[in-house]
């Protein structure tokens, strides 16, 4: 169906949502499109661009674009909060999304990865460089958790008491 | 300009400032400081001859900054008066002229070292040997009424980075219509600052600075239509010069303008809606508009020639200091206050000084010739009437209870209490026509002999009492 | 004794549509000094003047509280009214039940009532002490001084010196114009803006 029916309901707890989260800009969003004019996701090939975002949002279409891999490709380089003549903070409006697609498990593939890795190896994100630290006289693993058992025992702890562990992955 | 400047009842005091107002309606008085041009204006013939001498050059305020004036300079061709000044911070006083001084004599000649402007004069208006005073001349007014009419500034395009201001190809919009007018510095010809070459994109940016909360959070209001009639006269006059115009909204509405703005779109311009959140220099100079088109809901990029910022009207610094001056104040966006946004557009809190145009709030030429002729009225009619009444919810002094301490006389704000002898004493007095009621001294006096009419202290205290009850 | 006539507006749904009227009149009617308490739709309407001044010319009033809307705007309605039924005009004050109260308390009926009670109190409170005053009046210097020399100055200059008034155009810069000196042509006819 391409005609959207709008209600004043689901409009209120979308915005009253994602306010809650961390997205107080939403309200003064004008609709103008500076943001959405300097973000690098449209150059990346994604198409929810953080306007059309905070327009869905604003509309009460807060469920929609749940499964959207865009707001995870976000990079935080806040261009967006930096060009806003309404001091929405797009950026803030996008990981207040992202919390909200979190706690509903739509998360992405990249994400959840990154996650895991963080439980396993202390570490959202690492390469392997054992043989690149040897050829330069180094330990093959870094003085982190990666070579101290206790230390990572200590991160997956404070994980599994953290509201990360409610999503499952660990 | 020549109506106001032929007509008997105007007398003309340009190159002047208010210093100090007093007084009240019907019966203000008024010091102006005539600021001192340094050329002899009685002389003066507005030839222009000096200011073809003066080896100075300074950045020329009139053609926003596009071109070069001398330090003695005209502020424009057809300058109402037509005369002559002398920018004194930026004189080099040649041949060691300044101000005051005697002429060195020429070993050769045996006649006097004048400075090139001086000799250049064919009036003999210029003449550095006078010790002229650098502070001008004080004259004094009596007037009944007042109307403030300062106007309005454009922002700097330095203020927003983002759009890549050190740029000469991004101008303002008042730069470009410096550019546009016969009498400015490419005589009418549209040429890019950075190369003097026919631009074939221009892009146009509107509120820069307006709307927006870390400037201005009001809309100047004339930005749409004006930017709409540059374009327009560009494409009417090059019609191969591509158009792009970035708008938040296009806002149209006043008599006549939608169809101006429909018409724009019929003759092949583009309008994009979306605010471009930045500006690229390519390697070639050329700028790359960062924009965005909402009804495409696609990021779009305009590789323009030229980008003019259509950049928000604002207050000029020197506002403030005359609100002082005239006890007006101002709103929260820097402009003075109206009485009332509806019913008293043209007056102010303080009786007989009214406001016409954008020093009120942004407005066009339409709308500020209407208030113009709105504030004249109503500043016409305390003349018409030939009298003033005066509300008799006024402060006044029992001078049987006066024990003359004089505690009142520095707390008036309006300096309307003065100590006068009263059966041989010295007693306070008010000045009732320069009393506004605020009540300051009856509050202050000690032995209560200051009655505030119409808020007397029993008046007073019988309300705080049926406040405070429980009814 | 002064005999205090209260006058409460309903300013269409504006304060009626927050502040029970009724209940403000009868609470008023009750207060000490007052003789005659009425409400009505529009007090500052024609049929709402002649209401006041037929109480003040048939002698139950001879101070006036309107509790209704600002002064700022209505003082000199409601002034003018009592003029007119030959009481003096400074025997009237104003309760600001709207922008004061209902305004401001649009969600809190009750507490709003009781608000406007308490405004009227106090109004009556003091009409009860005021005493009559007249006004003064002082001669007229016939110019004026218009300070800026752009569009609006030059027009409100040529209005007023066209009236026959003498006008004294200040201008800091050395020529008139402003900015519009500055502009091409202007929007929406095209033409020469000198």
């Amino acid at each position: 169906m391409n005609v959207i029916n709008v209600t004043s309901k689901n409009r209120q707890e979308a915005i009253e949502k994602i306010i809650a989260l961390g997205g107080e800009g939403i309200v003064r969003c004008i609709q103008c499109g500076a943001c959405a004019s300097v973000c690098p996701l449209a150059r990346t090939g994604f198409t929810l661009n953080c306007k059309k975002l905070i327009r869905l949002i604003q509309t009460g279409h807060w469920e929609e674009m749940i499964e959207d891999p865009s707001t995870w490709a976000c990079v935080a380089c806040n261009r967006c909060t930096e060009v806003c003549p309404r001091d929405v903070k797009p950026s803030e409006i996008i990981f207040a999304y992202r919390r909200f697609q979190a706690m509903e498990l739509a998360i992405s593939t990249s994400a959840t990865m990154s996650q895991m890795n963080l439980y396993m190896k202390g570490h959202a994100v690492f390469s392997e460089a054992a043989q690149l630290r040897q050829k330069v006289g180094l330990p093959p693993l870094p003085p982190t958790t990666l070579s101290d058992e206790k230390a990572l025992k200590e991160v997956q702890t404070l994980l599994e008491n953290s509201p990360m562990a409610e999503l499952g992955l660990f | 300009m020549v109506q106001v400047s032929t007509n008997p009842n105007i007398q003309l005091l340009t190159y002047s400032e208010v210093e100090e107002v007093s007084g009240f309606v019907g019966n203000f008085q008024v010091k102006v400081r005539k600021k001192q041009a340094w050329v002899d204006w009685e002389k003066c013939t507005g030839c222009g001859e000096c200011t073809e001498k003066c080896p100075v050059k300074v950045p020329n305020e009139f053609n926003a900054g596009l071109d070069h004036r001398g330090a003695v300079y005209i502020q424009f061709p057809q300058a109402v008066p037509k005369k002559a000044v002398i920018d004194i911070n930026n004189c080099i006083n040649c041949a060691g002229r300044k101000f005051g001084t005697e002429p060195r004599i020429s070993k050769r000649t045996g006649k006097p070292i004048l400075a090139p402007c001086e000799r250049a004069c064919p009036a003999g208006a210029i003449n550095r040997s006078l010790p002229l005073s650098p502070e001008g001349e004080v004259l004094e007014l009596k007037v009944g009424t007042i109307i403030v009419a300062t106007g309005f500034k454009v922002m700097e395009k330095d203020w927003f980075k983002e759009y890549a201001p050190q740029h000469p190809d991004v101008i303002t919009a008042l730069q470009l219509e410096r550019l546009m007018s016969a009498t400015g510095p490419t005589g009418g010809k549209i040429l890019r600052p950075s190369n003097q070459k026919k631009p074939k994109v221009i892009s146009f940016i509107s509120c820069v600075g307006s709307r927006d909360a870390k400037y201005h959070t009001y809309c100047s209001r004339v930005c749409c239509m004006y930017m709409i009639k540059q374009a327009r006269i560009i494409k009417e006059k090059y019609p191969d010069i591509e158009i792009y115009m970035h708008f938040m909204d296009v806002r149209t509405p006043g008599k006549d303008y939608d169809e101006y703005y429909t018409a724009a779109i019929e003759k092949g311009i583009t309008f994009l809606r979306g605010k471009p959140g930045g500006i690229e220099v390519l390697p070639d100079g050329r700028l790359r508009v960062m924009g965005y088109d909402a009804n495409l809901d696609k990021d779009i990029e305009v590789d323009a020639d030229l980008v003019v910022l259509a950049t928000a009207m604002e207050v000029p610094e020197d506002i403030k200091q005359l609100a002082q001056k005239l006890s007006l104040s101002l709103d929260a966006s820097g402009f003075f206050k109206e009485l009332h946004p509806k019913l008293k557009p043209v007056e102010t809190a303080v009786e007989g000084v009214f406001l016409a145009g954008c020093c009120q709030g942004p407005k066009d030429i339409p709308d500020t010739v209407s208030q113009a002729k709105g504030a004249a009225a109503a500043a016409a009619v305390p003349l018409a009437q030939g009298k003033v009444t005066i509300e008799p919810t006024i402060s006044e002094v029992d001078p049987q209870r006066c024990s003359g301490c004089g505690l009142c006389v520095p707390l008036c704000p309006y300096h309307a209490i003065s100590l006068r002898e009263y059966q041989g004493k010295l007693r306070a007095k008010i000045e009732f026509t320069q009393c506004k009621g605020c009540g300051v001294c009856a509050a202050a006096c000690p032995s209560k002999a200051i009655i505030l009419h119409g808020f007397t202290d029993e008046q007073i205290e019988a309300q705080v009492e049926a406040l405070t009850s429980c009814w | 004794m002064a005999k205090v006539g209260v006058y409460v507006c309903h300013c269409g749904e504006n304060i009626a549509g927050v502040v029970d009227c009724e209940a403000v009149r009868s609470f008023a009617e009750r207060l000490p000094g007052v003789t005659v308490a009425r409400s009505y739709l529009f007090m500052c309407s024609d049929p709402g003047q002649e209401i006041i001044k037929k109480d003040i010319k048939e002698g139950l009033v001879d101070r006036v509280v309107v509790a209704a809307c600002t002064p700022r705007t209505h003082e000199p309605i409601f002034r003018k009214a009592l003029e007119a039924a030959g009481l003096n005009k400074y025997l009237l004050e104003m309760a600001n039940i709207r922008d004061q109260d209902s305004w401001v308390h649009p969600h809190d009926k009750e507490g709003a009532t009781e608000k406007a009670k308490q405004l009227v109190a106090s109004a009556v409170a003091k009409a009860r002490l005021l005493e009559p005053l007249e006004e003064l009046e002082v001669g007229v210097e016939r110019s004026a001084m218009v300070v800026g020399g752009g569009v609006a100055g030059m027009f409100a200059s040529l209005e007023l010196a066209n009236m026959g008034y003498k006008v004294y155009l200040v201008e800091k810069q050395p020529s008139i114009g402003g900015v519009m000196a500055q502009l091409d042509k202007t929007f929406p006819t095209n033409d020469c803006s000198a």
